[in-house]
């Protein structure tokens, strides 16, 4: 009866305003430093058989297929997009865009998985121990460590990595660390730990250390910061497409209450 | 007389089942890759059809009259429906006719549904399920090694640092009506029938949005809504003329 169709779009609209927390959080990030977007997939609910196929008709006929109803749809999960963002010139010399593919590595705190946590977010400072750290959160440091000496002027870091600057006094540059960057098989399969962090998971595949440019990893950008890939046009037309998705499914519902009232009203007094 | 209220109630529950379908398809109107049930109904053969008159003295008035309707078995919309650009290149859109084949532990499925990632042991499977291998045109997983970009050709072949690596097969069956869908977007199909290959046009970075419309499917609900009172509205009469001929009809004052 009309139940199933109550319980179908119940599904509907479930599955959409999850769809529309998403859409919302894109949203919020579109000018969050190298955030990624995610987006819903949605799958159909499994069928329910009112008649097998092949089953003998009541005059004798053999149905060549059976009768089957669908129960709703779900989430069937949500996926990273990982496309590169646009480069933003910012003149500080610490800031590094990865154009392509791939992660710096840093060190979080012990406690959240194995201590070890990936990130795009390229904005880098030098803390008072001299290391490279991060901007966001505790300054998480740079994994394989870079320790920038004091004084060292014309800070230089090239596409695949190298760290080179002029020692006070020295005439001429020297080489002063290696950034390396981290790349994964699945890179939808790392879990986001937000502040623009991402862990490695069993999806995700092992890290794949490599010097910026190599295995298909991509090269860095000194003085540029890579902006959010959420596209603000793109989100507002899927956020009212999952609007009115929503309310098509109200409207089911709606169809379905009527089916059983009147059903319900059938018998006269 | 109470053969014409079962008649109304066989309507009254064919629209509700309508509704239902209906209702499933509105639902996934966002799904990637489904494809819209229609729910038909067909009239019931009368007696003399279906077995013929039932005795030489059989009333030719009675033999033919109508005998309700039921559900036909639910057939599937397989028209295209639009392609929608996500900029990932693993997500691929099919134009044409044909279905990606799935392996789950050696159980071969069908879908449209073109949602495909890289696992962490390097096999292309959908984006939903890891356990799920899409499958390359002799039935066998895809392997793509490293990390080096991957493009898809329009003909379906994954190409990995300007080297052919793999195909991604499409294929299609025999009888289209024997599919069965799992849910998950997944169609299973008999075991014995053979499936063939088929050559639609791989879009990669786009999906292939559900082909449910949304006028349509509103349009449809809004008919069975009235088509359901209608029938309520028969059985209540009947039940009318039913009370007058019980309680009226003879009446002794």
């Amino acid at each position: 009866m009309a139940i199933t169709a109550l319980h179908a779009a119940a599904t509907g609209l479930r599955a959409l305003s999850t769809d529309i927390d998403v859409i919302a959080n894109n949203l919020a990030n579109s000018e969050t430093t190298a955030f990624k977007g995610s987006r819903v997939n949605f799958e159909d609910l499994f069928y329910q058989t009112l008649k097998q196929p092949g089953t003998d008709g009541s005059t004798g006929q053999i149905a060549p297929s059976g009768i089957a109803v669908g129960l709703g749809t779900r989430i069937g999960n949500t996926e990273i997009d990982m496309s590169q963002g646009s480069m933003q010139n910012t003149n500080n010399p610490l800031d590094i865009g990865i154009q392509g593919p791939g992660f710096f590595r840093v060190k979080v705190l012990s406690t959240l998985g194995d201590g070890t946590a990936y990130s795009r977010n390229g904005a880098f400072y030098v803390n008072a121990d001299n290391e490279l750290v991060l901007g966001v959160g505790d300054g998480y440091q740079l994994v394989p460590p870079v320790t920038i000496p004091t004084g060292v002027t014309n800070i230089t870091i090239s596409q695949d990595g190298n760290i080179t600057g002029l020692k006070a006094g020295a005439e001429a540059p020297t080489t002063i660390g290696q950034i390396k960057i981290s790349q994964f098989v699945n890179p939808q399969g790392l879990s986001q730990l937000g502040g623009s962090l991402f862990q490695e998971t069993a999806a995700s595949g092992p890290p794949i250390e490599s010097i910026p440019g190599d295995q298909g990893s991509g090269q860095l950008l000194q003085n540029f910061l890579e902006a959010s890939n959420v596209d603000p046009v793109n989100e507002l037309v899927n956020l009212i497409k999952t609007q009115r998705a929503f309310e098509l499914n109200s409207q089911s519902i709606q169809t379905a209450d009527q089916a059983l009232e009147t059903v319900a009203n059938l018998r006269r007094s | 007389m109470l053969y014409g209220m079962y008649l109304s109630a066989a309507g009254l529950i064919a629209s509700s089942y309508r509704q239902d379908v209906i209702a499933n398809n509105i639902a996934n109107s966002e799904t990637t890759g489904f494809k819209r049930d229609l729910a038909l109904l067909q009239q019931r053969p009368t007696p003399a059809e279906g077995f013929g008159p039932l005795d030489d003295s059989g009333d030719p008035m009675l033999d033919s009259l109508g005998t309700g309707i039921f559900a036909s078995p639910t057939t599937v919309d397989t028209s295209q429906g639009e392609l929608e650009p996500t900029g990932n290149n693993l997500d691929i859109g099919l134009q044409g006719s044909g279905y990606f084949g799935v392996s789950n532990n050696g159980q071969v499925r069908l879908t449209r549904n073109g949602q495909f990632l890289v696992n962490a042991g390097g096999q292309l499977v959908m984006a939903d399920n890891a356990q799920e291998t899409v499958l390359d045109p002799d039935q066998k997983p895809i392997q793509i090694s490293g990390t080096l970009p991957v493009t898809i050709g329009s003909d379906g072949t994954i190409m990995q640092g300007g080297k052919a690596v793999d195909k991604i097969g499409t294929f299609n069956v025999a009888d289209p009506a024997a599919l069965r869908k799992d849910g998950d977007t997944m169609l299973s199909f008999p075991q014995d029938s053979a499936l063939t290959t088929a050559s639609p046009t791989y879009r990669s970075g786009y999906i292939e949005r559900s082909n449910v419309e949304p006028t349509t499917e509103l349009t449809e609900l809004m008919e069975m809504q009235r088509q359901l009172e209608a029938n309520a509205n028969m059985i209540k009469y009947q039940d009318e003329t039913l009370d007058k001929l019980v309680n009226d009809v003879g009446k002794i004052s």
